[in-house]
């Protein structure tokens, strides 16, 4: 499995690098990242996790695989003052995120959601969430469960039913 | 940097085996997500599968996305092969809707000529018949109202005007449902028909209109608005002496009054408010000459003095009823529009809208009011046909594009063509400092028989 580009993760508990503090992460999966205090606050759970001092040895980050806590921490990083130059750099960056080509896009996105939801960093859940309203704009129902792969649940004669009651939406 | 991932985005994705977790998404992003999205993407979100259908419905009974407060404006609409109405959601980015006109009689014309709380009132003319029913364009449920033949005034109204058999709009002046849900048996549909001397009421699917012997010619009516039960009515009123009376009380039986039906139990009684149009009217307010606060748009050059004059309107707001008094200035243009003979044309231009409140006293069945200075953080929509109040802060919505123009304490206001005057108006106007902003610019025009409304559709998911 892949260590990701992160740190040394031999001590855990909080370390510094020079005057900043670095906090010792750890996925679901188990690999181990290392990031700076002043980065990870980006994220409101984990800054109140540092300001209740409860941040002192390694944080679970459950519910998020290393692979897209690395996503997370990269995200971190652009986004931290300083790291880009200007604005508009930083929107081109984020266009990557604006599109969802493909199924292996969609599943990203999906995953960053929910670490963004269960890490709590505004910027990303806003991000991710105009990726995916951008994607289901002007979609039909059978359009959009074609997208996500989603299987309808409802019996014949429930959905004609709802189809019935909001007979515009699915007329034209 | 010791922890900065140096590869790229695109690089590290590895092929995963797809089986979607996406109809398992958490309420709050799902969401999230429509607040980005319009209303018709939302409903048609609610049908991918039943665990989206439940999101969407809890996130619509926490903030009322989905039976949106912000009403649609309809646009109007071309009568000779229109498939579609046309509207206009002004919330989030702004959206247009298209929805499915019903199917009318062989050689017909559908005309809008009304809505009323998700219902559009339509008729449907030929050379020789008029028809008049409900029709909600999101069910696509059509409703019948009783034949306007059952209208003392609409056999008048034809004799004086063969050739306006077309013009339903002009005849129904304003219709007014006592509840969204129209097809229920004790559901009053109260219409104001031409030049304000008739008020009926019916229930949908009755035979006739029942005709209420107050309002008439010399006792016309300005507006009908149900408001906490009670259908009010805004009249001019005196008695024998001709000493005015703030306030009546009348009841009335609708329904088809069949003498030998058994179970005449089926009419329903309403009750009915006469409010008197003086307890809020000054005339001293009425007279003011051009208006510098228009803000977007020169004054009227007219080749004759301007005056003013004024239509009043009922509006609830939060259970108090209000009646908004608006004022237009208007003059005459010496115009030649179709290329005929050029003659005077009558046309208006807002100038200011005031609010009171009736204040009803119980005791001594009597009513005053009190002129409003705010409207507080409510929104105000009116017009001829339909008027309405919203809460201001559902409508300021995190992406919305309209910046100003969307505040509380404002009020947007539409003006239609009629029969005396070629002015279609529409705009805000803010009762903090009186400015008008106009949504689209005013046109001068012949056509007459489609008009701009607001529209509440009833969405249920």
């Amino acid at each position: 499995m892949s260590t990701a580009a992160t740190a040394d993760a031999s001590s855990s508990g909080d370390t510094t690098e020079g005057s900043v503090r670095l906090l010792t992460l750890q996925s679901e999966d188990g690999e181990v990242f290392e990031v700076k205090e002043t980065i990870a606050t980006q994220s409101v759970t984990i800054k109140g996790m540092v300001d209740d001092d409860c941040a002192t040895s390694t944080i679970p980050v459950c519910n998020v695989t290393g692979r897209t806590l690395a996503m997370v921490i990269e995200w971190w990083n652009k986004h931290e003052i300083g790291a880009v130059s200007n604005e508009k750099e930083l929107k081109e960056w984020e266009s990557q995120f604006d599109t969802i080509d493909d199924k292996s896009d969609r599943d990203d996105v999906y995953d960053l959601l929910m670490a963004a939801n269960y890490l709590n960093i505004p910027t990303l859940l806003d991000c991710c969430t105009s990726a995916v309203a951008e994607a289901i704009k002007g979609k039909s129902t059978d359009e959009m469960r074609e997208f996500f792969d989603i299987k309808s649940d409802f019996d014949e004669k429930e959905e004609d039913a709802l189809r019935k009651e909001n007979q515009w939406a699915f007329e034209n | 940097m010791q922890n900065l991932i140096l590869r790229s985005w695109n690089k590290q994705k590895k092929i995963k085996d797809y089986t979607s977790l996406w109809d398992q998404i958490p309420t709050e992003i799902l969401g999230r997500i429509m607040d980005r999205l319009n209303l018709l993407d939302c409903v048609r979100l609610s049908v991918v599968c039943k665990s989206w259908r439940s999101s969407v419905s809890l996130v619509h009974n926490q903030n009322k996305k989905i039976s949106p407060p912000w009403p649609w404006l309809l646009l109007p609409h071309d009568q000779t092969g229109a498939k579609y109405l046309k509207f206009f959601d002004f919330s989030g980015a702004g959206s247009f809707y298209n929805l499915p006109l019903p199917k009318g009689s062989s050689g017909s014309s559908l005309y809008c000529s009304g809505s009323s709380k998700g219902w559009l009132v339509m008729g449907d003319c030929t050379d020789v018949n008029l028809t008049l029913f409900l029709f909600n364009p999101i069910s696509g449920i059509r409703l019948e109202l009783p034949p306007l033949e059952t209208v003392p005034t609409f056999r008048r109204y034809l004799k004086e005007y063969p050739e306006c058999l077309r013009h339903i709009t002009e005849f129904v002046w304003k219709i007014e449902l006592s509840s969204s849900d129209a097809s229920s048996p004790t559901c009053i549909v109260t219409a104001i028909f031409y030049d304000r001397a008739t008020l009926a009421l019916c229930r949908p699917g009755d035979k006739s209109w029942t005709i209420f012997p107050q309002v008439c010619e010399n006792h016309g009516c300005m507006d009908v608005l149900f408001c906490n039960g009670v259908l009010h009515a805004l009249v001019f009123l005196d008695d024998d002496e001709g000493l005015e009376i703030p306030l009546v009380t009348h009841t009335m039986r609708v329904g088809d009054h069949i003498d030998d039906d058994p179970d005449q139990d089926q009419d329903v009684v309403v009750l009915i408010k006469l409010i008197n149009h003086h307890i809020s009217f000054n005339a001293g307010s009425c007279f003011v000459p051009g208006n510098e606060n228009v803000v977007d748009e020169p004054q009227l050059s007219l080749v004759t003095e301007i005056n003013s004059a004024f239509t009043s309107y009922l509006v609830e707001s939060d259970g108090q009823l209000l009646i908004l008094h608006r004022i237009l200035n208007y003059g005459f243009l010496f115009m030649d529009i179709n290329g005929e003979n050029p003659h005077y044309m009558k046309t208006t231009q807002l100038s200011k809208i005031e609010v009171y409140k009736v204040d009803e006293h119980m005791s001594s069945a009597t009513a005053s009011s009190t002129k409003l200075d705010s409207l507080g953080d409510k929104i105000l929509f009116i017009s001829q046909r339909v008027s309405l109040s919203i809460p201001a802060a559902v409508s300021t919505s995190t992406d919305s594009n309209h910046g100003d123009l969307i505040k509380k304490n404002c009020i947007f206001y539409l003006k239609n063509v009629d029969i005396t005057d070629m002015t279609r108006e529409c705009g805000v106007f803010s009762c903090e400092d009186g400015r008008i902003i106009r949504l689209f610019p005013t046109s001068l025009t012949y056509t007459r028989d489609s008009h701009m409304l607001w529209f509440s559709p009833n969405i249920y998911i």
